[in-house]
């Protein structure tokens, strides 16, 4: 990678954390002083507004003197990030009527993604979901739901 | 209640059926997470705290703190034998151990880091029952401008020492400090950063967080990064002898006492943690070694020093959180969370509300390391099969276990998605060389920082009273000098450098 296309990456990162930073404290403009407005630090919006004051200036210290950073991050990695975080939230999604059947689905694609073939990923996954549920639900008495077990075995 | 009837109540709470068995499966698990790269103290300790609900708050922490000295140590043993730590404050133990490990003595790099941690993690218990009542009765005096400057001091020393970016460091701490005012605001109610979701109104719970940041994040770079390329690390499975005659251990032996001082200390620093105690001591050992060439290529003292002082650094940690309520590093940083889901705040009226509670964290710590110490001699042989467990398998079962304890936090699949989120943050933040124990420890300090300067600025607008008070004052100083004195050294030094080819001979 180059030294230019390093100094880049900070250059992108510092912009990005000063967007955040200005969003974060623009946010803010219109949040209630308070019943005791005689002090600015007792205001809602003080810690948050110089939360946001520091973040721009953070952002702008990484874009103004890049650090030559290599960011290992290809663009193929961001689809796989966004793919599997919309896959989880999805299982999650799940998880909130079967926490069983969530784990199952979650342990078969992962397995599945690191190259095990896809009969032993669901069995594996069964084996694994199945003991967490298990332990949790029965050993540490959590109220994990498993609605569609239930259904499916008429409890 | 003499100190003696502490100490036995301390005793007789830890010696029984429940604690004694959570603390010897918290030092297995511990050990199992220190040594697969990947997980860690951090993470192991973030996916068993949700667990700890139902338990009493002794069984919970023998549970926790288990998991913590068996994790600083496990990290040796892939050190040893595959070449990667275990845990961060690991990375110097390999310099050393991986090449003595090559040569055939594997199990002696074994027999020795065990040891050198016992007798590190033995001294920095010692020291915590010694030291921290004396800081407790001494944080009585605190007001809300001292607590504040302590906070402030333990945020500015992990953003100072956290990675080589301060730009870096510094905005991951704020990052954690705009996290922790999520939710409805303490004096008024005033809901913030909600965006109208109910469930972001009671906060960021800082266990879905924690989970996500390092449990989750692992798990992310796994499935992206390196499943598909099937590779597994080298292992070294034959261990060789164990032994070494006794002049030789003798001499290792006078290593542990200062390496196990610079631990303790380096962990009582708000903000420090296990890998600065290691690095340090590595520092320290080489400077002052008859043989410093030899280090890198298999150095026995060297591992003595930085395991010993990366286990001494977990009751100097301890002994912040429970004077001050300080966390010592990220880690701790979640146990004082455990402590806060028990209903407990640490902080010098732990000690007059709970007395024999830091007795029974010593006996604790003295446990967990002699069950520590008897798992790594005798289960030896049994460390190559541990890091043979495919890590597809010990992923799945990462998340699943993330998964249920960020849902235990309010049986609320919405913490779910919260880890989820976190566990993108993360991974992100580790490709952009953004630190993230920073984040953690503000997340879990920013309450305590507003708070006190909102009670501050009620008793005193003028905020007169951090210069007048002589600890803040010092506080401010010593902050104060941590980021202003090394960019002036550096700057010196870069002044007065000779060019080069030049000495000092040659140009008088």
């Amino acid at each position: 990678m180059t030294h230019d296309s390093k100094m880049t990456h900070d250059r992108v990162i510092g912009g990005l954390i000063v967007i955040f930073g200005l969003a974060t404290g623009l946010m803010t403009i219109g949040w209630p002083a308070g019943y005791n407005s005689d002090s600015v630090i007792l205001t809602t919006y003080f810690f948050p507004r110089m939360i946001a004051i520091g973040m721009v200036l953070c952002g702008a210290w990484i874009a103004l003197r890049p650090e030559k950073r290599a960011m290992d991050l290809p663009f193929s990695s961001i689809l796989k990030l966004a793919a599997l975080a919309v896959f989880l939230l999805a299982v999650v999604h799940i998880a909130r009527r079967d926490f069983f059947i969530a784990g199952l689905v979650f342990g078969t694609v992962s397995l599945w993604i690191s190259r095990v073939g896809a009969i032993r990923s669901i069995l594996y996954a069964f084996l694994i979901s199945a003991v967490v549920f298990c332990v949790f639900r029965y050993a540490f008495s959590l109220q994990i739901p498993n609605e569609f077990v239930r259904l499916a075995l008429n409890i | 209640m003499n100190s003696l009837d502490l100490y036995m109540l301390g005793w007789s709470n830890i010696f029984s059926f429940w604690p004694l068995l959570l603390l010897f499966v918290g030092v297995i698990v511990g050990v199992i997470f220190g040594a697969l790269p990947g997980l860690g103290a951090t993470a192991g300790v973030a996916i068993v705290v949700p667990l700890t609900y139902g338990m009493d708050l002794n069984a919970s922490l023998s549970l926790l703190l288990g998991i913590f000295c068996g994790a600083i140590f496990g990290g040796s043993i892939s050190a040893t034998l595959i070449n990667i730590p275990g845990v961060p404050a690991a990375m110097m133990t390999v310099l050393e151990a991986y090449p003595l490990a090559r040569a055939g003595k594997a199990g002696l790099v074994l027999a020795v880091s065990t040891i050198s941690s016992f007798l590190g993690g033995i001294f920095s218990a010692i020291m915590l029952a010694f030291f921290a009542p004396l800081l407790a009765s001494w944080a009585l005096r605190f007001g809300p401008q001292e607590y504040f400057m302590v906070a402030l001091l333990g945020i500015s020393v992990i953003v100072l020492i956290s990675g080589d970016s301060m730009p870096r460091a510094l905005f991951a701490g704020f990052l954690g400090l705009l996290l922790a005012t999520v939710g409805e605001e303490a004096l008024r109610g005033f809901p913030r950063y909600a965006f109208g979701v109910t469930d972001l109104r009671v906060g960021l719970h800082f266990i879905p967080v924690s989970l996500g940041l390092y449990g989750m994040a692992q798990v992310f770079n796994y499935l992206i990064d390196e499943a598909r390329s099937g590779q597994e690390p080298e292992i070294i499975r034959s261990l060789g002898k164990i032994t070494l005659p006794f002049r030789r251990v003798l001499s290792l032996l006078w290593v542990v006492p200062r390496n196990a001082v610079i631990g303790t200390i380096v962990g009582a620093l708000p903000g420090t943690g296990a890998t600065i105690g290691a690095i340090l001591s590595y520092g320290v050992e080489k400077r002052i070694s008859r043989t410093p060439e030899a280090f890198g290529k298999g150095h026995l003292e060297a591992i003595v020093a930085t395991e010993t002082s990366n286990n001494a650094t977990i009751g100097g940690a301890m002994i912040p959180l429970l004077a001050l309520g300080i966390p010592g590093d990220a880690t701790t940083a979640i146990i004082l969370g455990a402590f806060i889901l028990h209903g407990v705040a640490p902080g010098p009226t732990l000690f007059l509300q709970q007395p024999d509670l830091v007795s029974s964290i010593f006996v604790i710590i003295l446990l967990a390391n002699v069950i520590f110490l008897i798992v790594g001699l005798a289960g030896a042989r049994i460390f190559p099969k541990l890091l043979s467990i495919p890590k597809n398998i010990l992923m799945t079962i990462v998340a699943l276990l993330c998964m249920v304890g960020a849902f235990s936090v309010h049986n609320n699949a919405f913490d779910i998605g919260t880890m989820v989120v976190f566990g993108v943050v993360g991974y992100l933040m580790r490709k952009a060389h953004i630190p993230i124990a920073p984040l953690l420890l503000t997340l879990i300090l920013g309450p305590l920082l507003e708070s006190n300067i909102q009670r501050a600025a009620i008793i005193d607008p003028t905020f007169i009273g951090f210069l007048t008070s002589p600890i803040s004052l010092s506080i401010l100083i010593a902050i104060i000098a941590m980021f202003a004195v090394p960019p002036i050294i550096q700057r010196y030094k870069s002044a007065n450098a000779l060019p080069v080819g030049e000495d000092k001979e040659t140009t008088s």
